[in-house]
C-alpha cells in the first residue's frame, strides 16, 4: 500500500516539477529575445552613438575589453566587468549627479557624480547598477521598443538621413527605463556587489544621501528624463543592506582617486 | 516504523449497495469546492474551511462516504496550499513590490494553474461516479483516503461474545 501510493506521490511531483522547470527554462529564453537587433547592428549603433555624445562633450575612456585605468581597476575587478557584456566605461565632465548606460551597452559616468560619492563603495553600488542595466539588455528593450527595424537598418546602409539623426537624438532625450528595469537592474546590482563580496551598504548609503538631499537620480539614458526614487525602491535596497554579508571595503583610496577623476575630466575638456 | 504486511479492507460496496442518499452525500464532498469557489479565490482558505465542515457532519456515514470526503478533503488541502503560496508571492511582487516577477514566479503560476485545472476536472468526474455509487481514485490520494476509509483497524474487529453451544 505504502509503496504503491509512494510511486504515484513520485509521480506526481516529478510530473509537476517538471512543468515548473520547463516553464521557467522557457520564459527565461523569453526574456532573452530581444537579441532580434542583430548584434554587429546594435555594436554600429553604440559606435554611432558615442561619435555623436563625442561632439558635444568631453569623453574620456575609463574602460574597455583591452584597456583599463589603473586607478578603476579594484572596482573592476570586484564588479567583474569582464563579464559584464558592457564595451566601455567613459567618464564626462558634467557637474550632474549621473550615470547611464547608452545604446551600445557604453556606460557613461558624470564627474558630478564622482564629486557627490564619498567612498569607492557607493561608486560601486551605482556602477554595478548599471551593470544590471547593460546584462538585463534593457537598452536592447527600449530601442526595440523604439525603432522600427527599417531605422535602424538605414543607419547601417549610410541611408541615414536628417530624419533618423531626429529620432535618434529625440531617443536620446526621452527614453526612459521602465520601474521594473530598474528594479532588475538595481536587484542586480546587489547581487554583483554581494558577489564581489561588497557591502551593499554603499547602495543604501548613495540612495539615502539623495533622498536626503532631495534628490532624484536623473539617470538613464538622457541627462533630461528624471526618475523617482520612489520609496518601496529605498525599502528594498535597505532590507538587503540589513542582511548583507559581503563586508570587506574597496582596496583603494576614495580621496585620491576622486581628485585623480575631477583632473581627469576637467582637463580632458580642454 | 511498524511493518503493517497484508492490509485487511472491509469489503468494497457495488453501486446496488450504495442507498441514493449516501451517493448524494459523496457527490457533494466534491460540489463544496463549487459552491465555495467565488468566496474562496482571494482566500483559497475559505474554500477548506467549507470542506472541513462538510467532513465533519457527514464522516461517520459510512466508508463509501468516507473515502469520496477523504478524497475531496486531500486534494483540496494540497491544492489550496499551493494556490495559498500564489496569493502570497503575488501579493508580495505587485502590492508589497519586495520582489520581481522571476521565471520561477512564471512556472510557478503555470503549475498552479495547471493543478488547478486538473483538480477541477476530477473532481467532476468523481463526483458523476459517486453518484453512481461508484468509485474514481485520484493519483495518490485515492489510495490514501481508500486506505483510511476501508483498512479494518482492531477496534473495528468484533468481539464475539455470544458462541453457539457446538
Ligand atoms: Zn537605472
Amino acid at each position: 500500500m505504502r509503496k504503491s501510493i509512494g510511486r504515484e506521490l513520485l509521480l506526481l511531483l516529478t510530473f509537476f516539477g517538471s512543468i515548473w522547470a520547463v516553464v521557467s527554462y522557457f520564459s527565461e529564453d523569453e526574456a532573452e529575445d530581444c537579441d532580434v537587433i542583430p548584434e554587429d547592428l546594435y555594436d554600429k549603433l553604440g559606435d554611432f552613438v558615442i561619435d555623436d555624445f563625442s561632439q558635444s562633450s568631453s569623453l574620456i575612456l575609463i574602460a574597455n575589453d583591452s584597456f583599463s585605468l589603473e586607478s578603476w581597476n579594484e572596482i573592476l575587478h570586484r564588479l567583474d566587468f569582464d563579464n559584464s557584456n558592457c564595451r566601455a566605461i567613459y567618464l564626462s565632465r558634467n557637474p550632474e549627479v549621473n550615470a547611464y548606460t547608452l545604446p551600445g551597452d557604453n556606460i557613461v559616468v558624470y564627474s558630478g557624480l564622482i564629486e557627490f560619492v564619498e567612498s569607492g563603495e557607493e561608486l560601486a553600488a551605482v556602477m554595478a547598477h548599471e551593470f544590471g542595466h547593460v546584462k538585463k539588455g534593457h537598452v536592447r528593450e527600449l530601442l526595440k521598443e523604439r525603432f522600427a527595424m527599417t531605422s535602424l537598418i538605414m543607419i547601417v546602409s549610410g541611408d541615414a538621413g536628417g530624419n533618423l539623426l531626429l529620432e535618434l537624438s529625440d531617443f536620446l532625450f526621452t527614453a526612459a527605463f521602465s520601474r521594473d528595469n530598474e528594479k532588475e537592474a538595481d536587484y542586480y546590482g546587489l547581487e554583483l556587489l554581494e558577489r564581489g563580496n561588497l557591502s551593499t551598504r554603499g547602495m543604501l548609503r548613495f540612495f539615502e544621501k539623495l533622498e536626503e538631499e532631495k534628490m532624484e537620480m536623473p539617470e538613464i539614458i538622457s541627462a533630461f528624463s528624471s526618475h523617482p526614487l520612489s520609496a518601496d525602491r529605498l525599502e528594498y535596497i535597505r532590507t538587503h543592506a540589513a542582511k548583507s554579508v559581503g563586508d570587506s571595503l574597496l582596496n583603494m583610496n576614495w580621496n585620491d582617486f576622486q581628485k585623480e577623476m575631477l583632473d581627469l575630466a576637467a582637463h580632458g575638456d580642454q | 516504523m511498524k511493518d503493517l504486511g497484508e492490509e485487511k479492507y472491509v469489503s468494497i460496496p457495488q453501486p446496488e449497495d450504495v442507498p441514493v442518499r449516501e451517493r448524494e452525500d459523496a457527490m457533494g464532498a466534491y460540489l463544496m469546492m463549487f459552491a465555495a469557489l467565488a468566496a474562496g479565490l482571494p482566500l483559497p482558505i475559505i474554500n477548506l474551511i467549507a470542506s472541513l465542515v462538510y467532513y465533519f457532519i457527514h464522516k461517520d456515514k459510512g466508508p463509501f462516504i468516507k473515502f469520496h470526503l477523504l478524497q475531496s478533503l486531500y486534494s483540496q488541502l494540497i491544492t489550496s496550499g499551493m494556490n495559498v503560496v500564489f496569493v502570497f508571492w503575488t501579493v508580495r511582487i505587485f502590492f508589497f513590490e519586495s520582489t520581481m516577477v522571476t521565471d520561477y514566479y512564471k512556472g510557478y503560476v503555470a503549475v498552479v494553474v495547471l493543478a488547478n485545472l486538473l483538480y477541477f476536472i476530477f473532481s467532476i468526474i468523481a463526483a458523476v461516479r459517486a453518484r453512481q455509487g461508484r468509485f474514481f481514485y485520484f493519483l495518490v490520494f485515492g489510495k490514501w483516503a481508500f486506505h483510511q476509509a476501508f483498512s479494518i483497524r482492531n477496534a473495528d474487529v468484533k468481539v464475539h461474545v455470544n458462541k453457539t453451544p457446538f
